[in-house]
């Protein structure tokens, strides 16, 4: 008895003692593990988002997938501080923070390659740049000149199509879709892409179309319009190829949208000869190389060049409307070097100094053939082509001391229009989970030839840069490994911004736009589920001149003080669902009244909340993925409305959408 | 007379050995990144290996002695391999995993002595213990191990397999990264990246491995006695004693190797973390394994 006990004893020691060690071998595993971490995060070169001297964000392929994005519009709208209002010509166009950034305040980049239009730096969404092609969006929420100069006074967005290294293969992906009340949709990508030591290419060629709404828009003058696949299309194409091999890289894309406009300013024009004749398009043609030179292991020689030509947005009937000096006379290129000192210093400390130039050439002749560039006050001194420069320096020094990230540096650009200083400061703290920015940087846009000469408008050949200066706070934290917040405030202040007056027909400096507010985020990861939630506030500074905001200077213009976003997913087997819910506060927009008095005077739009689901279904079939997505389930009547007096009445668009999409991975 | 002689003789060669062996012991110094358990076997590995008693600091609480005749540094661990040493030695570094000190910064080329086995030896293990594998996988965070997984993806595209290795920006991306792999991949290999590795990212992987009957295979025998189905892995003392063998390479002269090995691995199995994650281990390839838990 007592040698069984014995026995018994023993083994119970026994095996509590292989359990402890298995413990204790895997407790000094773990903490091996993290001492180990903490020395390769305060060594190594990359950042992580808490460290950047930026407001980030970075939205996944995965996240892109599971709430069922259509374009970046959809993207975008599930990030802090963006939604979209309506301009002339059909145009749908971007707000950030309450302000309006078409014009050349957002830059748009597909993998660092501007895609901004080069006669007003304008971007056009909602059926452009399709979800299919992107792998991951990067997004500087925060001004971007010191290091992107012109268009990046208040924003960056750099869409990142899937790469060589990812594809490795074939992805075919293709989507069908009913818009409203009979409209189709119809998308499809083509992406291929290998990665080897010695070589990395890559290929994504798509073609896609939809329409903007299928709902009757009136405008403010009486008229109405049906808007279907003849007066409110979209029609998108794409050609995106990249080829590495030896630190140099090559790309050249070819984009190109095609859209009806309704109303060219404000008001319905008939069909002519039963054509809709308000039909516009643009390409962006861009040819791109850098070379990656190491000198040394601390010190990199970065080369690029870069060439643009685009048309930016160009009547197929020029004559018709007022596009005599918009239509296929209207070329814009673009010739960029620049070149870039890297040098990674001792203790984690990174220093960049650049320069480079910029050439913009604009010619222009009208439908009639007469010169379409006006190039002094004086109406005679016309000419058919003409161009502006500039030349910047860049400096920038990124220090990295243990927990507190200290970053300053500067871009100065003379130009053809004066000259511009982007300094830029930032404080960053990152301990264990929580994080603190202190940010600020001023940033400018620097007017385009095509404002300034095209006989378009009225000659502006005077026009200066603007400049915004931006503040900014973040806090976040990390509450578990799976699950994080944070928050940030703003303030946002732009002078002399460069503003389109319609009753003279001219760009001018006049004015300012202010803003500030507050965003914050929450989001959970877990294997099985999870979600996020963010809401974003903005409202006019009491300074912001009174055409962008509401007579009582409460609110801007289309775009609503309050955002909230919610999303959820849940997975189970091979499915994913994932519903998601945007609210929109009470927006606002000129009034008929206002439109047709000229006195200032608003209207109130109700509050709107737009809900999605999506659920998608992995590996149906080998390498085959299908996805069901119900975009606006309610059919909520949402509209895009201009942000500012242009009398141009709300724009419907984004009616309910069913789509099927499937991906297949080869 | 002969009796004194004697004496003196005995004396002076002791105090000859004595000496003899201090100078070679200071020769050789090791710095350990703190007193935690891997740090200490790698140290003891280093004296079995190296067959004398060499001076030794703790950085974690001491501040470490190195004399001028010091010719080698051998240092467990990043922190102590991240300090800055006289050029007139020669850093040998174990025990950190992604981290490399850059060739260019010291005159003396360091000496790395690796972590983890081979790509290649890790990809040949998988096939053996999992014959069935048709697409491994690796995740990776640090930066430095690119070129280990493009390793792992030519090695088993000539064994007949489909890789997929991803570098992700951050930990917290890996339950995405797994979501949308569910039945897309057979086998996970976890590479020893502090950036990836900690209890909550292995109980997300674990949990999904076990939920998916996607085996994973481990750097570390504790990492398996956690869960996971196999460990491929160095011991840490096994490390050390490599280390040990490099320091003398080192002390020999020029041409010693800057990237070492070490020569044997060994292979750990837990029969329960391999059956939760669904896979039978083949009987001789047990065997042939050095470890089995139940």
């Amino acid at each position: 008895m007592n040698k069984n006990i014995t026995r018994l004893w023993f083994t119970g020691a026994f095996c509590m003692m292989q359990a402890l060690s298995a413990l204790g071998g895997t407790t000094e595993d773990f903490q091996f593990f993290q001492e180990e971490a903490k020395v390769v995060i305060a060594t190594q070169r990359e950042q992580r988002a808490e460290e950047a001297p930026s407001i980030v964000s970075v939205v996944t392929r995965e996240e892109i997938e599971r709430y069922g994005a259509r374009d970046l519009s959809d993207i975008l709208r599930h990030v802090p501080g963006f939604e979209f209002g309506g301009d002339v010509f059909g145009i749908s166009g971007l707000e950030f923070r309450g302000i309006w950034v078409q014009e050349g305040k957002s830059l748009l980049m597909i993998n660092g390659i501007t895609q901004n239009e080069l006669g007003y730096g304008n971007a056009n969404f909602f059926g452009t740049l399709p979800a299919s092609m992107i792998e991951k969006v990067e997004i500087i929420r925060g001004p971007g000149s010191a290091i992107y100069g012109g268009f990046a006074e208040l924003d960056v967005i750099n869409v990142i199509t899937h790469q060589a290294a990812n594809l490795n293969g074939l992805r075919v992906s293709g989507d069908v879709g009913v818009v409203g009340n009979g409209g189709f949709s119809r998308y499809g990508n083509v992406s291929a892409g290998s990665q080897t030591d010695a070589l990395k290419v890559a290929a994504h060629v798509g073609y896609g179309s939809t329409v903007l709404s299928r709902r009757d828009y009136a405008d403010f003058f009486g008229n109405r319009l049906e808007l279907n696949s003849e007066t409110a299309f979209r029609e998108w194409q794409h050609i995106i190829t990249e080829a590495s091999a030896k630190n140099l890289t090559v790309r050249y894309d070819r984009t190109s949208i095609h859209w009806g406009g309704q109303d060219a300013f404000a008001m319905i024009q008939p069909p002519v000869n039963g054509i809709e004749v308000e039909q516009l398009n643009n390409y962006n043609d861009v040819t791109h190389l850098d070379y990656q030179a190491k000198i040394s292991d601390h010190l990199t020689l970065q080369p690029l060049f870069e060439y643009t030509r685009n048309n930016t947005w160009s009547f197929d009937f020029p004559s018709a409307i007022i596009g005599n000096y918009q239509g296929s006379g209207v070329t814009l290129w673009r010739y960029r070097g620049e070149m870039s000192l890297n040098y990674d210093g001792p203790g984690s400390a990174q220093i960049r100094v650049g320069g480079g130039h910029l050439r913009d050439e604009v010619e222009n002749v009208g439908a009639d053939g007469t010169p379409g560039l006006q190039l002094s006050s004086d109406p005679t001194d016309l000419a058919s082509r003409t161009h502006t420069s500039s030349t910047f320096g860049l400096f920038q020094y990124v220090q990295q001391i243990q927990a507190v990230g200290v970053t300053v540096g500067g871009r100065y650009e003379d130009t053809s229009f004066g000259r511009a200083f982007a300094p830029r400061a930032g404080l960053t703290y990152v301990h264990e989970a929580f994080n603190a920015k202190l940010l600020y940087g001023r940033a400018f846009r620097i007017p385009l030839p095509w404002q300034a000469y095209s006989r378009s408008a009225a000659f502006a050949g005077n026009l200066k840069p603007e400049t915004a200066n931006t503040s900014e706070m973040e806090l976040g934290y990390k509450f578990t490994p799976h699950t994080k917040g944070k928050i940030n405030l703003f303030f946002i202040d732009i002078n002399d911004p460069i503003v389109f007056q319609g009753n003279n027909n001219v760009y001018v400096n006049f004015g300012r736009i202010q803003s500030e507010g507050a965003e914050a985020e929450f989001r959970t990861d877990y294997v099985r589920a999870g979600g996020f939630a963010n809401v974003s506030y903005a409202r006019p500074g009491s300074a912001t001149s009174a055409g962008f905001v509401t007579p009582s200077n409460k609110q801007f213009l289309a775009s609503p003080p309050v955002k909230v976003n919610v999303g959820t997913y849940v997975r189970s087997g091979i499915f994913e669902v994932a519903p998601s819910l945007t609210y929109l506060s009470p927006r606002a927009g000129q009034s008929s009244d206002s439109a047709n008095s000229g006195i200032l005077g608003t209207t109130r739009y109700p509050a709107l909340f737009l809900a999605n689901l999506n659920i998608i279904a992995r590996s149906v079939a080998k390498d085959l993925d299908v996805h069901l997505s119900i975009d606006n389930i309610f059919d909520t009547r949402y509209i895009l409305i201009q942000p500012y007096y242009g009398a141009h009445a709300p724009m419907p668009a984004q009616d309910r959408q069913i789509t099927l999409g499937v991906t297949w991975h080869l | 007379m002969a009796r004194l002689f004697l004496r003196i003789t005995i004396l002076s060669v002791s105090l000859g050995i004595f000496l003899g062996t201090r100078s070679w012991a200071e020769e050789v110094v090791v710095i350990l990144s703190s007193a935690s358990g891997p740090y200490q076997e790698a140290f003891e590995g280093f004296q079995q290996g190296f067959g004398r008693v060499v001076p030794s600091y703790n950085i974690s609480q001491d501040e470490p002695e190195i004399k001028r005749d010091t010719k080698v540094v051998v240092v467990f661990g990043a922190k102590a391999a991240s300090r800055d040493y006289p050029q007139s030695v020669v850093v040998v570094y174990g025990l950190a995993p992604s981290f490399k000190i850059k060739p260019g910064i010291r005159f003396l080329p360091p000496v790395k002595v690796h972590t983890q086995p081979s790509a290649a030896a890790v990809v040949k293990k998988i096939k053996e213990f999992q014959p069935a594998v048709k697409h491994p996988a690796v995740f990776w965070v640090s930066e430095s191990y690119l070129a280990y997984s493009q390793e792992f993806q030519k090695t088993a595209q000539a064994l007949g397999l489909e890789a997929f290795t991803e570098r992700l920006s951050g930990m917290d991306r890996l339950p995405d990264r797994l979501r949308s792999l569910s039945g897309k991949v057979d086998a996970i290999w976890i590479l020893p990246d502090p950036l990836l590795v900690n209890a909550q990212s292995f109980a997300v992987l674990k949990d999904f491995s076990w939920a998916n009957d996607v085996p994973l295979y481990v750097p570390t025998a504790g990492l398996a006695e956690n869960g996971a189905a196999i460990a491929v892995y160095y011991s840490f003392k096994e490390i050390g004693r490599t280390a040990a063998q490099a320091a003398k390479q080192a002390l020999a002269g020029p041409g010693y190797p800057g990237d070492i090995f070490p020569e044997r691995s060994e292979t750990l199995v837990n029969l329960k973390g391999a059956a939760n994650a669904g896979l039978v281990v083949p009987s001789d390839a047990l065997k042939r394994a050095d470890r089995v838990l139940p």
